[in-house]
Order: structure tokens, then C-alpha cells, then sequence
């Protein structure tokens, strides 16, 4: 999918796959966070 | 040689329905405009003098096949065609002895010309490399030596990954800003059989339903995606697009990676399971 998406010209980060057990809430915190914050990092993309 | 194919064909409808194997053969009979072939269904044995076979048989009849599911049917495919029913044999939408397949050592077909006969060969038949059925009953036609993928064939995509990552935005995004959201690209896709296509679904609502870019570019995205490794290259889903959008440059592109990852095309087989539905054990996710 990643691949994909950067064949579309669009970066391959702005796509993330975690696992993440329901009992892990504050590892899922983590994640959406950190993930959150790359994405904010990257240029705005302008799709439309 | 083609008059010979469709009274082949005819013959053995005939014989199927008179001897009462099958209840249905699909086939093709003349258009009602007289320009090209168009799907037909026989029930009866005197109608098989209806069927024909030429160069204007474009369309691939196999997915009429998921309508059918609990009778017996026999359905003539070409060699493009047979890879999709073996993508339906290997995900269980079809029985394989239910189905008798009237192959046909494909001709080549011709573009598709409305309400006029073209006669040019449609260039998706110059790459094919399958002109023989790879799963049939009953052959017509002598069976042909099929040359090896040509070597640029991928030549397109790489085309395509050479350029800047903002001029490929922009070419998908002005690609995608014809398309009308018609469907048409789903629905005479072999492998697009969800009766709730994620599309349609409200809740939740996966791409909006409005037609403009960004959802054009959702809805192109999403399409191709859920065929990875599933595609089997017939493309006709760029012959039926009204916008002619290069989807199979899309579906090339992933039909590149899964080649190159799991050394699988798809359709070539219907016991080499997919690898995308396949767990192994000892496989690892590599960044």
C-alpha cells in the first residue's frame, strides 16, 4: 500500500500499520501520537 | 478459421443442452446492431445456432459464472478469461464441477468499437501471452506456444516511478479528475464480486460520494489496492472506462511488487493459493 501511495506521489510515512492489543492503551496513545506528530512534520499535501 | 470456431461452438452447445449436462451455456451471439458480439445466454439447443465467435468476443463472460452458482453451465473463455476463472476457483466463489469451460485458442480481439466494427487489434492482445485457455474442458482451436512476458513490459510503470513524486501527484490527480464514478471499472472487474462494495457503504462511509478529486482519487486508490495480487491484467476495466483513466497503469504497478515479492501472477493456476489470503508461519513483516 505504501508503495502504492508513493507511486501516486504521495509520501510513503503519511501511511501507518501498528499492532496494538486492546489491553495496550497507552502504547496505542503512543503510537497515535507519535504518529500524528510525523505526519504534521511532512509538507501539506494538497489532494483536492 | 472463425466461422469454424463458432460452428464448433454451436455443435457442442447444442450437444451440452440436447444431452441435458448443462442448463445454460454462455456464449456470445451477434449484437443487435450488427457491429460486434455481445453476451448471450442459451437455454434451449436450437437456440445455439445463435452463438458466435470472432474477433469482436471481447468481453469476458466468467463473472455471468457468480449469477449462476447452483446450476450446471458450460461458458466458452478465452485465454485472458480463463486466468479469471481461476481467480474465482481459488477464492471458492466458483465450483469447478459445475462449470463446464469451452476454451478457445483466442484469436486476438479487436478494439471495441461502438455501433462499428474496428479493426484494429487491441493492443492489450499484442502484450497477452494467453492466448491458449489455461483450464478447459473442451479446446477449440490448436493449442499455441506462449512466448515469455515481454521485457518492457513493466516499462510503463518505471516510466512513471522516474518521475518527481509531485509531478506523479499531478498526474493522478488530473487522471482521476475525469473519472464519473460510473463503476463501470468495478463492475466488469473478475474480481470485484463484494455484493456491499466499501464504495457504497454509508456507515461507515469509507470514500465520500461526492465526484470531485479528492474522492475520485480515493475511490481510483482503493480500487486497485483491494486487487493487489489479485489482478489478472485482462484489462477491461480501462477498456470500459467513458473517462479513459490509465488504470492499468495503477494495476501494473502492483502486479510489478507482487511479482517481484512473492514470484505470483494471478489467475495461472487454481491450486497455487493467493499470497495475500495465505499465512505462513516462519514470514516475517521487513521494512
Amino acid at each position: 500500500m505504501r508503495d502504492l501511495l508513493e507511486y501516486m506521489g504521495i509520501e510513503r510515512d503519511r501511511l501507518g500499520l501498528e499492532w496494538v492489543s486492546a489491553a495496550e492503551g497507552r502504547r496505542f496513545s503512543d503510537v497515535v501520537s507519535s504518529f500524528t506528530e510525523a505526519v504534521a512534520k511532512l509538507a501539506p499535501r494538497n489532494v483536492s | 478459421m472463425e466461422s469454424n470456431f463458432t460452428q464448433q461452438i454451436r455443435d457442442k452447445a447444442r450437444e451440452l443442452l440436447e444431452n441435458g449436462t448443462v442448463e445454460c451455456v454462455i456464449g456470445y451471439e451477434t449484437g443487435s446492431d450488427g457491429s460486434g458480439a455481445r453476451p448471450a445466454f442459451v437455454y434451449e439447443a436450437a437456440d445455439a445456432e445463435r452463438m458466435v465467435f470472432d474477433n469482436t468476443c471481447t468481453h469476458s463472460l466468467v463473472k455471468y459464472l457468480l449469477n449462476k452458482k447452483n446450476q450446471s453451465v458450460a461458458i466458452v473463455v478465452k485465454g485472458c478469461d480463463s486466468r479469471a476463472l481461476n481467480l474465482l476457483l481459488v477464492e471458492k466463489q466458483i465450483e469447478r464441477d459445475k462449470v463446464l469451460v469451452i476454451g478457445v485458442v483466442c484469436p486476438r480481439v479487436v478494439e471495441w468499437g461502438w455501433n462499428k466494427r474496428s479493426d484494429k487489434i487491441d493492443d492489450r492482445c499484442n502484450q497477452c501471452r494467453q492466448h491458449t485457455p489455461l483450464v478447459y474442458d473442451f479446446l477449440v482451436g490448436e493449442p499455441v506456444d506462449e512466448e515469455p512476458l515481454p521485457a518492457d513490459y513493466f516499462a510503463e510503470v518505471t516510466g512513471m516511478e522516474e518521475k518527481q513524486a509531485d509531478e506523479r501527484l499531478a498526474f493522478w490527480k488530473e487522471q482521476t479528475e475525469h473519472c464519473i464514478r460510473c463503476y463501470a471499472c468495478r463492475n466488469v472487474c473478475p474480481g470485484c464480486y463484494c455484493t456491499d462494495c466499501f464504495v457504497e457503504l454509508l456507515d461507515p462511509e469509507w470514500v465520500g460520494i461526492r465526484i470531485a478529486d479528492k474522492e475520485n482519487l480515493m475511490w481510483n486508490t482503493i480500487r486497485a489496492f483491494h486487487l493487489a495480487g489479485r489482478c489478472i491484467a485482462c484489462n477491461e476495466c480501462e477498456r470500459v472506462c467513458p473517462a479513459n483513466i490509465p488504470l492499468s497503469l495503477l494495476n501494473r504497478k502492483l502486479e510489478q511488487e507482487v511479482l517481484n515479492l512473492f514470484d505470483f501472477r494471478s489467475g495461472m493456476s487454481a491450486e497455487v493459493p493467493a499470497p495475500l489470503i495465505t499465512f505462513k508461519k516462519d514470514e516475517k513483516l521487513e521494512e
